[in-house]
């Protein structure tokens, strides 16, 4: 090979692996201060609220005698340090972040890119589909590393405050905890690109079984007797880790040896596929079927069935968890003042850790809404930006109306998630013998969309002045509420920062009637705020990618 | 005659930059009018004024008298559109999707459907993710024409299609002008335009540079002219009204803007072997003004 050759064949290698990093860093970046931030919060907030070891061997004590409350988070043990603290909040729920972020980054890469068409123009220079691929999936290494690396590294940092004081090695180790199931997860995206024609299907095939092993791993952390299902879940094999006290590195392996195996699988599979196939195959010819498409309303809501659908049952599947293990919870709970004091703050109820309880998992759920509401409208804005709006809006299409009808369904799709969830609550808790109010359930599921109207408000605004940045706004905004909710609960913020976040306003206390005064001024600010992006977004261009 | 389409002096800025700069066009009812231009030249910018997609700067669109921004939604009952790239739903069918056109527009001749799908040899059982670009397209003319709507707008709508697919448009497209249908073709396939339009308007750099009917323009342009002589063609560069000089060989081309009289003595004396003159082609044309815009 000349030099010159071998200089081209090196800039087609450096072009690709800088595609996959710039196309995964941003996100990488995001996840990995989120990682470090949120470890380092519950860390501090342990430490503040259980400031002398007193204190923090009864709460070790207490939560060890209700493993139910591993059900969402860790194990219950080890937990009289800040650092045991952080990994029992942290490790569980921010593997399940890096994972889902990792699976939906190597499915987009790998088969969203060739779905767009875009991965043709890649293919067809001067490299090899399987080439192209293993040198962009270096550049998501490299950028998934670099998260590792992130929130390593803040740990490592925060490790140095009296408060939390945790050995380096004990910081690299909670987030090898916390990243592991991620690589194995992004590297079973790998593989599912190769199978399914779409990236959606590529990244259900992995959520599903992730989602799996994350019941599973809840599930052994509950009944002791099924402990043993930790062995075969990612997320057990992660709890197993156990990096505060006595640190088990062997658990490790088994998602560093299968993450090779299934991505290399993956990357053998490219070369043996055409361009656009996959290995499941799918009936290029259909039935026709019919129903939705009287009216550009109703293909919207066709077109979104499945994102209800599935936040429902996810939304649901909260609710139900937290309704479940209210009961054995709050007696485990009640025999520590201080962390009875702790969830009676969250829950919105001193008086019955019960009610707390369930106050702390209508949190819970008010976020899953929160999140659909965005998810709905990211929806809307990937019809302008994929142009089709264009498609409908060359038709007798109002835009007006069609914006109000989608928001319609949005709000529809909530308020059922919402009153499903009240209702299950109520029923669950009539079955463990805890007596709620039916009425009063029914309102709070009522009360809780104020939150949700606003928010939905909040980003029809941004979709009518500036669409590209409705969706980050939402979630902006969502983070904001979270990060003040968590910080409210460590420290004493000043009021206005309390009133900003959006958990202020949510009716969490189940057996107290809603603020309905609140309730009114969050739907007249979400209507007006709609009203005004509605109008905005009649007058603006339309705004593709 | 009624004009369907009326621009006065529409203009679209992004920023400083002017991607359309006081277009002022009238289509007439029932005719063909080709719409041409260099890529960026503001075509697609136009057609996305008319159709409400997005606001003009300054000026005003006038769709069948009313203005198109108004009520877009009211005017596009009258209106069918065809845009260069289709966005169709990946997971419906060809079916599904032009019954859905169908649905919203309101209006769909389904015998013309069925026959148009047949002349376009489309398989409406697959999925819009299965297509061809090609069929892609064909779903986009089948709605479009079908839908017999008074104002057809087409950007680019042969893209993708092959030329037997093509011929099958151009045929329709004179069905239904033979109806009484308007037509806005905006096209880079210059034979087509010369087959289909009553009028061809071409645009420069956002600005309207000529629009008239072919023998218009022609009389604005040059006559070509080429000749071939047993030895080295005689040098023309000083010979008025002429441009566009090629030398090949023994064979000489130009264009002539102005009296021939002076290129003919020219090339007389050199005692040409052949002599042709003809009218420009669009093609010429456009090249003609693209030349001056590169100047």
């Amino acid at each position: 090979m000349t030099r010159a050759a071998s200089a081209k064949h090196l800039s087609v290698r450096v072009a690709l692996w800088r595609l996959g990093i710039r196309q995964s860093l941003k996100g990488a970046l995001v996840v990995g201060v989120l990682v470090g931030f949120m470890a380092v919060v519950q860390g501090l907030a342990f430490g503040s609220t259980y400031p002398d070891e007193k204190s923090r061997q009864a709460f070790a004590t207490t939560m060890e005698s209700a493993p139910a409350l591993g059900i969402l988070y860790g194990e219950t043990k080890n937990l009289a340090s800040s650092a045991g603290y952080m990994v029992y909040r942290t490790v569980p729920i921010m593997a399940l972040v890096v994972s889902v972020w990792a699976l939906l980054t190597t499915t987009k890469l790998l088969r969203g890119q060739e779905e767009d068409g875009r991965w043709e123009v890649v293919a067809a220079g001067s490299t090899t589909p399987r080439q192209a691929s293993m040198l962009t999936l270096l550049g998501f290494t490299t950028s998934f590393f670099t998260a590792f690396l992130v929130a390593a590294l803040i740990l490592i940092l925060a490790g140095s405050f009296p408060e939390l004081s945790t050995q380096p090695s004990t910081s690299i180790f909670i987030a090898a905890a916390i990243f592991l199931p991620g690589l194995l997860f992004a590297a079973a995206g790998v593989l599912t690109s190769q199978l399914a024609i779409t990236r959606r299907r590529a990244a259900m095939y992995v959520l599903v079984p992730l989602l799996t092993f994350f019941g599973l791993r809840s599930i052994a952390n509950t009944i002791p007797d099924w402990y043993w299902l930790k062995n075969v879940s990612p997320f057990g094999w992660s709890d197993m880790i156990n990096p505060v006290l006595d640190p088990m590195p062997v658990w490790l392996l088994p998602a560093l040896l299968l993450s090779p195996l299934l991505t290399g699988a993956g990357i053998y599979l490219i070369g043996k596929r055409d361009y656009g196939a996959g290995f499941i195959a799918e009936a290029t010819k259909a039935a026709s079927r019919l129903f939705l498409l009287r009216s550009a309303l109703g293909l919207g809501l066709r077109q979104n069935l499945s994102l209800y659908v599935g936040w429902s049952v996810a939304t649901l599947a909260i609710s139900v968890l937290v309704a479940s293990i209210m009961g054995i919870a709050a007696e485990a709970v009640a025999e520590s003042p201080n962390l009875g004091a702790f969830i009676g703050q969250l829950g919105g109820s001193t008086n019955d850790l019960k009610i707390a309880f369930l106050g702390a998992g209508m949190v819970f759920v008010t976020i899953a809404l929160l999140i659909m509401a965005t998810a709905s409208m990211s929806s809307i804005r990937k019809d302008e930006a994929k142009n089709y709006l264009d498609t409908l809006l060359a038709q007798p299409v109002r835009r007006s109306h069609w914006l109000a009808g989608r928001l319609f369904h949005i709000l529809v799709a909530t308020a059922i998630i919402s009153m499903a969830c009240v209702l299950s609550t109520w029923a669950i808790a009539g079955a463990q013998g805890i007596t709620l109010n039916l009425w009063t359930m029914m309102q709070i599921g009522i009360a809780l969309m104020g939150t949700v109207i606003f928010l939905l408000g909040f980003g029809v605004l941004l979709f009518g002045i500036a669409p590209r940045f409705a969706v980050i706004g939402m979630y902006s905004l969502i983070a904001w509420s979270f990060v003040i909710d968590i910080l409210g609960s460590v420290i004493t913020l000043h009021e206005i920062i309390v009133k900003s976040s959006l958990f202020h306003y949510v009716p969490v206390n189940a057996a107290k009637t809603p603020d309905w005064g609140i309730f009114i001024l969050l739907v007249l600010f979400g209507i007006a705020l709609a009203g005004v992006g509605i109008a905005a977004f009649s007058k603006r261009d339309i705004v593709t990618e | 005659m009624t004009a369907i389409i009326e621009t006065k002096g529409l203009t679209k800025r992004y920023g400083n930059a002017a991607a359309l700069d006081g277009l002022d066009l009238t289509v007439r009812k029932g005719e063909v009018l080709g719409y041409l231009g260099p890529n960026g030249a503001g075509k697609t910018t136009t057609i996305r004024l008319l159709l409400g997609l997005i606001k003009p700067s300054d000026g005003q669109a006038l769709l069948f008298g009313e203005p198109a921004s108004a009520d877009p939604a009211g005017l596009h009952k009258k209106i069918a559109y065809v845009p260069g790239e289709t966005s169709y739903w990946p997971t419906m069918t060809g079916a599904e999707t032009l019954r859905f056109l169908a649905n919203i527009h309101g209006s769909v001749d389904h015998e013309y459907e069925q026959e148009l799908i047949k002349k376009f040899g489309f398989d409406p059982d697959k999925k819009v993710r299965n297509y061809s670009k090609g069929n892609r397209q064909k779903i986009a003319l089948i709605a479009a024409l079908a839908s017999r709507a008074e104002l057809l707008i087409f950007d680019e709508p042969t893209s993708g299609l092959d030329p037997v697919m093509a011929k099958v448009f151009r045929d329709e497209v004179r069905a239904a002008k033979q109806n009484g249908q308007t037509i806005f073709l905006s096209s880079h396939i210059l034979e087509e335009v010369e087959e289909l339009c009553d009028r061809v308007a071409v645009l420069r750099l956002g600005r309207l540079v000529e629009i008239g009917t072919l023998d218009e323009l022609r009389h604005l342009s040059a006559l070509t002219v080429e000749a071939s002589f047993k030895a080295t063609p005689p040098d023309i560069s000083h010979v008025k009204h002429v441009s566009n000089i090629e030398i090949r060989g023994n064979r000489l081309r130009c264009n002539v803007n102005g009296p021939i009289s002076d290129l003919l003595s020219t090339l007389a004396k050199a005692q040409p072997v052949s002599l042709l003159s003809r009218k420009p082609s669009l093609e010429e044309l456009f090249l003609a003004l693209y030349d001056e815009d590169k100047k």
